[in-house]
């Protein structure tokens, strides 16, 4: 297998600031939480317990989406329901998958050219689908408008996770859209004002593997307290444009990962879906581990037992990162 | 050959009808050969990462011989039959994506020396029986959504 460790960085050429694990530990209870929400088919030796149809992810247009964006394709769209195909309403196809077990959804899709995802045509039953069903509800909400904002401060959802882009070069190059940073700290600040709570996520390196706009991403959800945050890092995807791409090197995001640890210390930070497979996510899980994040989604083989060997004990979510029942 | 919904399942070898690893008997040797089909493969994606338990090492049909990471999966492989686990793919072990390039060729995954192969050849798909199969399977991920 090529070396993993790009640009010949092994994982013990960084240091890791003891500060980090001690944050942790004056902030939170020594637990860690592994998710496995349903996107994804995952069964490791530490971990069989995952049921697919306990939080689905829907997506409101299938496979299509108006930005197209240069790590995505729509590729990840792929993977959800897509309600364009069933016969029905938003709320009966949640209905249709509680009958199935079904205890939450991740409302997602792709979205128009102003980078919104589609969710103001949904809102009514969204808001049955909450109060009839009692189903946790997560959306992608892409660059939400006030409008939407405000809609979603009505329906009671468990998050809006919203990518964070801080750098223009990346909304209009990776994106293709039209915006600023300075809209999605907009965004995020109207999301706080109706009380909608936010699980950002920052995409380590997702200008084509540079990092870039992460820092005034960190910044700008900083003003803002989330309910949590998700990091993720660039996973170049066959068929995009960013097949190639290198990731971050490790040193980068561990630097990265001990920067959000020290600048939100009481914030719960999570390690989300998306990574580099392989023996890269086994480095960089134990790096989340190492510098106190509090959860992990879709955990390396072994990181289960590594979270165990720093005293934390780990509980299991099917579901996104944060979600509990 | 069987192409439903463009998934190309070849019939000159048989299916696990769960797991979706063809075997193919080696005529020269009698081993068997083990790889991954067309619709497993589209439910996993980009292969990324594949372990597989030391050569030598005794399988037993539907327990692990290794596992496999990829874009939309992270599990075990499946034995598909009982036997002495006797070649790897060490190209494959290399570089997994080689099984999504070449599923039938260069991408075959083991070789097991089978212990057990009239009776669990049985329990496989094969001639026939391969088509119909295809297209319930086919019903079955996209209801499942991982195709």
């Amino acid at each position: 297998m090529a070396d993993p460790f790009i640009d010949g960085t092994p994982p013990s050429s960084f240091r890791i600031d003891p500060k980090c694990f001690e944050i942790r530990r004056a902030h939170f209870p020594d637990q860690i939480v592994f998710h496995a929400p349903g996107l994804k088919r995952y069964k490791t030796s530490e971990y069989s317990g995952q049921n697919s149809a306990e939080f689905v992810s829907i997506s409101l247009t299938g496979a299509s989406c108006a930005l197209s964006c240069e790590h995505c394709k729509m590729a990840v769209l792929k993977g959800m329901t897509a309600l364009p195909q069933f016969d029905g309403s938003l709320f009966e196809l949640c209905a249709a998958l509680a009958d199935r077990g079904a205890r939450g959804v991740l409302v997602s899709g792709g979205s128009d050219k102003r980078g919104r995802v589609p969710l103001l045509n949904h809102i009514h039953d969204l808001i049955r689908v909450r109060r009839e069903l009692g189903m946790k509800i997560r959306v992608h909400p892409g660059l939400p408008d006030a409008e939407t904002c405000r809609a979603l401060g009505d329906i009671d959802i468990d998050g809006a996770m919203m990518d964070v882009i801080g750098h223009q070069d990346t909304i209009r190059e990776v994106y293709h859209l039209d915006a600023s940073p300075e809209e999605y700290q907009a965004a995020l600040a109207l999301l706080e004002r109706y009380q909608v709570p936010t699980v950002p996520h920052i995409i380590l390196g997702l200008h084509f593997g540079r990092m870039l706009g992460e820092w005034g991403a960190l910044e700008m959800i900083a003003a803002h307290p989330p309910k949590l945050l998700v990091l993720v890092v660039l996973m170049p995807l066959t068929g995009t444009p960013m097949a190639l791409a290198r990731p971050p090197r490790m040193d980068q995001i561990a630097d990265f990962f001990q920067l959000t640890r020290k600048e939100l210390p009481a914030t719960p930070v999570m390690l989300g879906c998306a990574r580099p497979l392989g023996d890269l996510k086994v480095a960089i899980d134990r790096l989340a581990i190492d510098v106190g994040f509090n959860g992990i989604a879709y955990p390396a083989e072994g990181i289960v037992e590594y979270a165990r060997m720093q005293s934390l004990e780990p509980h299991f979510v099917n579901a996104c990162c944060g979600v509990t029942w | 050959m069987t192409d439903s919904g463009n998934f190309h399942i070849p019939n000159d070898r048989y299916y696990d009808p769960v797991n979706h690893l063809w075997a193919r008997v080696d005529s020269a040797t009698g081993r068997i050969v083990v790889g991954l089909d067309a619709l497993g493969l589209s439910a996993l994606g980009d292969l990324v990462y594949v372990t597989l338990q030391p050569v030598g090492t005794p399988v037993r049909r539907g327990e692990p011989v290794g596992t496999l990471e990829a874009a939309k999966m992270t599990g075990d492989l499946i034995a598909p039959v009982s036997g002495i686990l006797i070649g790897r793919n060490e190209l494959v072990l290399r570089d997994p994506s080689l099984v999504n390039r070449d599923p039938y060729e260069g991408g075959w995954i083991a070789s097991i020396d089978p212990t057990s192969w009239p009776k669990e050849s049985a329990e496989l798909i094969a001639g026939d029986a391969i088509p119909g199969w295809v297209k319930a399977e086919v019903e079955r991920y996209q209801a499942q959504g991982w195709i």
